[in-house]
This record gives C-alpha cells, sequence and structure tokens, in this order.
C-alpha cells in the first residue's frame, strides 16, 4: 500500500509527504520544522529523538528548546550540530 | 510572533515546571489530549513550558500517568488581570463612567479654532460666532454651519467671508477680512477750493475750474485759490467743481501746559469674583458688589497640546474710582507736558514734510510748558461750497 501511494506521488510529480505516512523535514540557522512527527522519543537537553511514520529522527545540538508541539508537527529551536535519521 | 504572542496574553498563559517521571511521555500525552505546549525547554532534572489556562486544568492526568511532578510558575494574560481586580467593583463602575462620559462628550463642541484674520482679533469672531448661534458643549451634528457661516460674516463689517467646518468635537473658522472699498471722488456740485490756514503758496495745480492765486504769494485761510467757474471760449461762465493741488508754506505753534496741581483718578479695588466655567454652564462662585465703577475680566483657559479647552476659569475683577487733586514737582510737570508735546507733534506731523522746527521750555512754581514751531510745507486746499446770489 505504501509503495502503491509512493509511486503515484511519483507519476502525478507531488511530494511524498503529501500523504498520511509521510514526513517532511526543515532545517533552518538554529531552527527545525518537522512535520508527520507521531511521538518524542527522547528528549534533553542535547537530544531530541522523535517518531516519525516509519523511521525515527534525533537532533543532536546545545539549548534544544521544543517550541511548539501541535498537529503532528514539532518545531525545535537552539544550536543543532547534527541530524541523524534510522 | 507577536501576533500570537498577543493572542496568548488576551487569552492568557502559565508557564509551568515539570521534574521526575517521563517528560518525553508527558509531552506525548500532551499531544494526545490535546494539550498545547510551547517553549518546552530542559534544564537538567526539569524541563519548563507554557500552556494556555483549560490546558493547565487539563494537565495533570498527563503528569499523573507519566510520573512527572508539576509546578505553576508563572500566570500571565488578561484572564488572570481580571481575576485580581474582580473585588475592586469601583474600577468597573469607573471604566463604564468613562466609556459614558467619552461617548456623551466626543459628539460635543470642545474647541473652535479661528484662523484668517489679520487685524480683527479671536475674541470679536468667537463673539460674533456665539451670538450667530455656536456655543460650546452644542451637538456637533446640530450645527448648521452654512448658515452659521453667514449670520458671522454678516455680525462683523470687517470680514468679507467666513467659513465654518466642524471636524471630530472642534469647529474650525477661517474667515477673510475685506478689503476697503476706494474713496470715490465727489465730481458733484459747484465748489472753490480755498486755503485752509494762513500760508505761502509753493505748489499750485489746477485741475478743473479757474486759478485765482499766484505761486509764492501769501494766501490767508479761506482765501481762493481756484474758483468753480470756468470761462467758456463763447464768452459764458460755466459753474464747476473745483479741483487742484495746492501745497503752502505754513507756520504752526504747538504748546502743551501742566499744572503741578493734577487731576487723577485711582482705582481701588472692592471684590474679585471667580467663575467656573464648563462648556456654555457658567458656575459663579460669589456674588457680584452692587455698586461699583469699573470692572475688569480675564480668563484663564485650561489648555492640552496647545489647544484651548472648554473648561475654564473666570476672575471679575470690581473697582471704584476716585478723583482727587495730587500736588507734582516742577520736573514731573515738565516730563508729562513733553510726553504730551511729543504725541501732538506726532499726530500733527502725519501728511506733512516739516522743514524747520523748534522746541523751547518755559516752567514757573506752578507749570510747565514745551512749546514748539513747525514750518513745513502741507497740503493747504480745501473744498468750499459756492455761494450764488440771483439778481433780482
Amino acid at each position: 500500500m505504501k509503495n502503491k501511494n509512493s509511486s503515484l506521488m511519483q507519476k502525478l510529480d507531488l511530494p511524498e509527504d503529501l500523504t498520511k505516512n509521510g514526513y517532511h523535514i526543515e532545517i533552518f540557522n538554529s531552527c527545525a520544522v518537522i512535520d508527520g512527527c507521531r511521538s518524542v522519543a527522547e528528549y534533553n537537553e542535547g537530544k531530541i529523538r522523535l517518531s516519525l511514520s516509519d523511521a525515527c529522527i534525533s537532533l543532536i545540538g546545545n539549548n534544544l528548546t521544543i517550541r511548539s508541539f501541535s498537529c503532528s508537527q514539532v518545531t525545535v529551536d537552539g544550536r543543532i550540530c547534527a541530524v541523524e535519521i534510522n | 510572533m507577536f501576533i500570537i504572542e498577543l493572542l496568548r496574553f488576551f487569552s492568557g498563559y502559565v508557564r509551568f515546571k515539570g521534574s521526575g517521571g517521563f517528560s518525553e511521555r508527558f509531552i506525548n500525552l500532551c499531544s494526545v489530549h490535546d494539550i498545547p505546549l510551547w517553549n518546552i525547554a530542559y534544564h537538567g532534572d526539569y524541563f519548563e513550558a507554557y500552556t494556555t489556562i483549560n490546558g493547565y486544568r487539563k494537565i495533570s492526568i498527563c503528569a499523573r500517568n507519566s510520573g512527572v511532578k508539576i509546578k505553576r510558575t508563572r500566570s500571565a494574560g488578561i484572564p488572570f488581570v481580571l481575576n485580581r481586580l474582580k473585588p475592586r467593583v469601583g474600577l468597573l463602575f469607573g471604566a463604564i463612567f468613562f466609556v459614558v462620559c467619552l461617548a456623551f462628550l466626543s459628539n460635543k463642541v470642545w474647541v473652535v479654532e479661528i484662523s484668517g484674520n489679520k487685524t480683527v482679533p479671536d475674541d470679536i469672531i468667537l463673539t460674533a460666532a456665539v451670538d450667530a448661534g455656536l456655543n460650546f458643549g452644542e451637538k456637533t451634528d446640530k450645527i448648521n454651519a452654512v448658515q452659521l457661516s453667514l449670520n458671522t460674516c454678516k455680525k462683523i463689517d470687517k470680514l468679507g467671508w467666513a467659513a465654518i467646518r466642524v471636524n471630530g468635537c472642534c469647529v474650525y473658522i477661517d474667515v477673510t477680512e475685506a478689503e476697503p472699498a476706494p474713496e470715490i471722488e465727489n465730481r458733484e456740485g459747484i465748489y472753490n477750493l480755498v486755503a485752509s490756514k494762513d500760508a505761502q503758496l509753493v505748489i499750485l495745480e489746477c485741475y478743473r475750474g479757474t486759478t485765482q492765486a499766484k505761486r509764492f504769494s501769501s494766501v490767508l485761510k479761506g482765501d481762493i485759490l481756484i474758483s468753480g467757474t470756468a470761462d467758456n471760449k463763447d464768452e459764458t461762465t460755466s459753474l464747476v467743481h473745483a479741483s487742484g493741488y495746492a501745497v503752502g508754506r505754513t507756520v504752526t505753534a504747538i504748546e502743551e501746559t501742566t499744572d503741578t496741581t493734577i487731576n487723577t483718578t485711582d482705582f481701588n479695588i472692592i471684590k474679585r469674583i471667580f467663575r467656573l466655567n464648563f462648556f456654555s454652564i457658567h458656575i459663579p462662585i460669589g456674588k457680584a458688589p452692587d455698586k461699583y465703577h469699573q470692572k475688569f475680566i480675564s480668563t484663564k483657559n485650561l489648555s492640552f497640546n496647545g489647544r484651548d479647552l472648554p473648561i475654564s476659569i473666570t476672575c471679575e475683577q470690581y473697582y471704584t474710582k476716585q478723583q482727587k487733586n495730587k500736588t507734582i514737582s516742577v520736573k514731573e510737570a515738565k516730563m508729562i507736558s513733553m510726553s504730551r508735546f511729543m504725541n501732538s507733534a506726532a499726530n500733527f506731523s502725519q501728511g506733512k514734510q516739516i522743514i524747520n522746527s523748534s522746541v523751547s521750555f518755559n516752567e514757573n512754581q506752578n507749570s510747565a510748558t514745551v512749546s514748539g514751531e513747525f514750518i513745513c510745507y502741507e497740503n493747504i486746499g480745501s473744498e468750499a461750497p459756492l455761494e450764488i446770489e440771483l439778481a433780482e
């Protein structure tokens, strides 16, 4: 089903995050906006790990603050040094 | 971001501190229960976050399930301010009274501004406008600006045009002063041009009539300079309105004498009364005396931002006057004579060319005199009606 959706999106030339299970990550200078987040898996001052539909994203840095957490969108502020996606 | 913060301030928000338990689980449970959280910051062994008032009411379930201890650190926003002011009912009544006053007074005439006048004082224009129907405290929508402009303009002869417009609580009166009409020379009637004073004739130009005097001759007051009779070519005579320009060399003496005993008037204040003016309501504080000779009125307006408000205090001072004789020194009498002489000389010299003058002082024990003699060129021509005697 997931593959079907993915191939349909590719055929229609639409971004994949429009599907329900998709996720979208934007990183600015000191801010990251993650759409499609399910939950917070780990949170401390130096690391925030977020559960996505079929992956996990870890933001590693200093003074990390969750600026907002609503409607499956998370905005993280702070000095982001690394991003890990598994 | 500012708008969001403003909206949060209006709806109220709570900052709280969470410690112990599982903070991640707490955040996830808040998300499940639709409790908005923002600015979640981790500080070692505790975290701080913000939520709404309704969110904070529901947060205890999430805290219990996740084992996090919640402690409120700050409450801010309008609902908390209002809650704090709840026992002070007077403030609410004051606010309602303020709004009612503002609504009631905002459509009244507060300020009248006058512009465009050069010689006519503001007070006279304002008085004329008040007489024409403009009142402080009157409703602005009841003002008939066109009719008021016409009536104000009619009341002052020196005004050529006046326009009144209302803007908010302010009434603007724009005026233009009338230009004086030029004098029209009277050409009707039969007149001679005669000498108005004794002089030596220096210039004599005849425009109409027949010249009767010669240049550089001496003329006495009343002598005919140009007669109103004109000889025609057919040897007949017709009567005209003589006109011309006659300049004579005259000698004029001016003398001012001041006695050492002068009559003076002393003003003694008997009562001072204040009056409080609020729009067109005048509240007198005190009663005016029955007998007085002179009254002086001064008004002080309350001003705001350079504009006079319709709130003022009027001070009325009542005086009695007393005539009495006063003895002054000869020196003082001389000074008074000199001052009077200067005024007389200034008035005399208007329209004349003074070619020579001399001033002398004379004083005795009882008076001081300043006398002067002025030799000048001046227009001595004046019109006098031609008297005709009909032969029987």
